[in-house]
């Protein structure tokens, strides 16, 4: 209990509270504007934490994660358009007791949802990231080769329709990953001359062109007026035998999100479609689903916030993100000097142990500023559409130019954010590129390793227990993804 | 043909975009075979040197381009076979979106100008410059939303970042008042 006490000690400081609950309340704007998520906003605010303590920088991301997730059901149930793609399921009750004038009584119940789904997710976090921590100090460079192919393979192949978009994606960060200065032979790969590039593509910069730059491009593109709400609308909480009749139901789809949250790629939005479906299937409403159910609110967006803690459980124990939001935390502990992974717990145990208390901290503050900020957040939403536009590209240029204060960071970040443009057009998968150039460093490092110790023998991916598994999930994941997209035609033929 | 389904709008000209990507990766792929060929000769404290990564993945996606040209090529083939397309569609874009495109293009423009010019001209000159052009490619009308967002966003952004974070920002022309 010892880590515990003293990581509440830090996270209770005043400047620490501030950074977490000033992260929430980022994150519930941001989340509820439709086209900005939690990842978004997360690469936005990334070199605002430059200067600042690891943890307190650590602990704002983390409240950014925690509101932005909540954040996406304002929208969607307010105007029917999800803040984040995540709030998708919850429209489809949320959007219907709204129009029933409910909305109120919606929005508290996503809002006491998101909070309880936070805390089991947070709990979840402690009980497995701990033990696999301690299991994964004793993997070798083959198992972390393993643990990034099968993660990368996950993330690419889940992320989009496409396959080969997804794993195209995926190859495309993973070769990001090799410009620079190789650190084995000391040769400079892919550098053009550019003595920038030799020393790598910082992720922070990529990172906000394509999540930032590239969905301002698109909406400038569209240029497609948001729908206005009513700001009028306020949060009015369920009654306590509304939610006691519910907490069941909230506890199993809170599990489901972090069960969800932990996969790599899977992500938010098929947890809360699982436990949408779970809840219909269970519950006696089930025939009522659609119509404007609490049960139909309740269970997405427990399951939302289920996924932030989950997520969080690769990216402590293994340094492996599994999420674009942890991959932007795993930035941050980069920017700062902090190698992830297991050796975090060994060697800097107040920042993962920070981490679990701040997310309860962060979960608290959301339920309080969920309560208060519905109008602000309505207000921001309502903002038109080129100052919101614009000062993100301000406000992400400038981030970029303090990196290393010169205009490098932003030619970089422009760069991608028209690369990314296009790729999400064409419905490539920005996201798998940036996990692609995270996961690239212990992908190449784990296997050049795993092969000296081997003597430049590949059996030692198959001899090893860990790593035989992890290889072989891999071949099968990619057999199974290619399947699902050729068998069903020869089939039908 | 007569009463065949109609193709789902933009389907084709998604099929050929596919079709042109799977050609654009197939050529990065070679490129970054080609290119990481002399990492081989360098020699290194491991088994696989650096070029290795390199060339697996060119390889890796020149497979997966060449799959993705293949796969849109039926799809597309089928598509002209089975549903009714409109010849609109089957041409290629007719109007789609040129205003759109001239949007990003100036957005792009505005965006090099502001990287180019931040150095030179300092911080607090180019930016609100910079938001001034973006909200205009936007088609922003009103002059006094623009000034208050110009000002008012330069304002915030220098306050929090060179003042609060104390991280130094371009003073350009104002080199000496700035400090």
């Amino acid at each position: 209990m010892g880590l515990f006490a003293q990581a509440l000690k830090v996270v209770l400081q005043p400047s620490a509270l501030l950074a977490n609950a000033f992260g929430v309340v980022v994150g519930i704007i941001a989340g509820a504007i439709p086209g900005i998520n939690a990842s978004m906003a997360m690469a936005m605010i990334l070199p605002f934490t430059w200067g600042m303590d690891v943890i307190h920088a650590l602990l704002m991301l983390a409240g950014i994660y925690c509101g932005g997730q909540y954040g996406g059901a304002i929208t969607a149930v307010l105007i029917g358009v999800p803040g984040t793609t995540s709030a998708a399921a919850t429209v489809m009750d949320g959007y219907m007791m709204h129009k029933k004038g409910k909305s109120g009584k919606a929005l508290g119940m996503a809002l006491i949802a998101s909070t309880i789904g936070g805390f089991v997710s947070a709990a979840v976090l402690i009980v497995l990231a701990i033990p696999l921590a301690k299991v994964a100090l004793a993997f070798g460079p083959a198992e972390y080769f393993g643990l990034a192919a099968l993660g990368l393979t996950l993330i690419a192949s889940l992320s989009g329709e496409n396959i080969y978009k997804g794993l195209l994606s995926g190859l495309f960060g993973l070769l990001l990953a090799t410009v620079g200065i190789d650190p084995f032979a000391g040769v400079s790969r892919f550098s053009f001359g550019i003595p920038n590039l030799a020393e790598g593509l910082d992720m922070i910069p990529v990172m906000m062109g394509l999540y930032a730059v590239s969905e301002v491009l698109e909406e400038i593109e569209k240029r497609i007026p948001r729908q206005r709400i009513d700001e009028r609308a306020s949060t009015e909480l369920p009654t306590a035998k509304e939610v006691l009749n519910l907490l069941p139901l909230i506890a199993v789809c809170s599990l489901i999100g972090c069960w969800v949250g932990v996969m790599p790629g899977a992500g938010a939005s098929i947890a809360c479609w699982i436990a949408y479906n779970y809840a219909k299937t269970v519950s006696k409403n089930g025939h009522l689903f659609g119509t404007g159910v609490l049960e139909g609110v309740a269970a997405p967006e427990c399951a939302d916030n289920g996924v932030t803690g989950g997520a969080m459980v690769p990216l402590l124990a293994l340094g492996i993100p599994g999420s674009n939001s942890t991959a932007v935390m795993l930035g941050a502990l980069v920017l700062h000097g902090i190698n992830p992974g297991p050796l975090v717990f060994r060697d800097t145990p107040l920042i993962p142990y920070s981490i679990f208390v701040g997310l309860f901290v962060a979960n608290a503050f959301m339920f309080l500023f969920g309560l208060l900020l519905v109008k602000p957040s309505i207000k921001f939403v309502n903002a038109p559409e080129s100052v919101l536009y614009s000062g993100i590209l301000a406000l992400v240029f400038t981030g970029a130019y303090t990196l290393t204060n010169d205009p490098w960071p932003i030619i970089v970040t422009l760069f991608f954010g028209v690369i990314g443009y296009f790729l999400r057009k064409h419905g490539f998968q920005p996201p798998a590129i940036v996990l692609g150039l995270v996961l690239g460093t212990i992908f190449e490092t784990s296997l050049r390793r795993s092969l000296t110790l081997s003597n430049g023998s590949w059996s030692i991916f198959m001899t090893r227990p860990i790593a035989a598994v992890l290889s072989t999930a891999t071949i099968l994941s990619l057999v199974f993804f290619f399947g699902k997209r050729y068998l069903p035609k020869r089939s039908r033929a | 043909m007569k009463d065949a389904p109609k193709a789902q709008p933009g389907a084709v000209k998604g099929l050929k975009a596919d079709m042109i990507w799977g050609v654009i990766w197939v050529a990065l792929g070679i490129f970054a075979i080609l290119y990481s060929m002399p990492y081989a000769e360098v020699p290194s404290f491991d088994p696989i040197g650096a070029a290795y990564l390199p060339r697996l993945l060119g390889s890796g996606m020149s497979i997966l381009g060449l799959g993705l040209f293949i796969d849109s090529y039926f799809k597309f083939r089928n598509l002209l076979r089975t549903v009714k397309v409109e010849s609109t569609e089957r041409d290629g874009p007719q109007s789609s979106n040129y205003q759109g495109a001239v949007r990003i293009l100036l957005s792009i423009i505005a965006c090099v100008c502001y990287i180019a010019l931040i150095e030179p001209l300092g911080y607090i000159l180019t930016t609100p410059a910079f938001i001034t052009a973006i909200m205009t490619i936007y088609g922003e009308s009103d002059k006094k939303r623009i000034a208050a967002m110009a000002v008012g966003m330069t304002a915030a952004l220098y306050a929090i970042f060179a003042l609060g974070l104390k991280v130094l920002l371009p003073p350009g022309i104002f080199e000496g008042i700035l400090q």
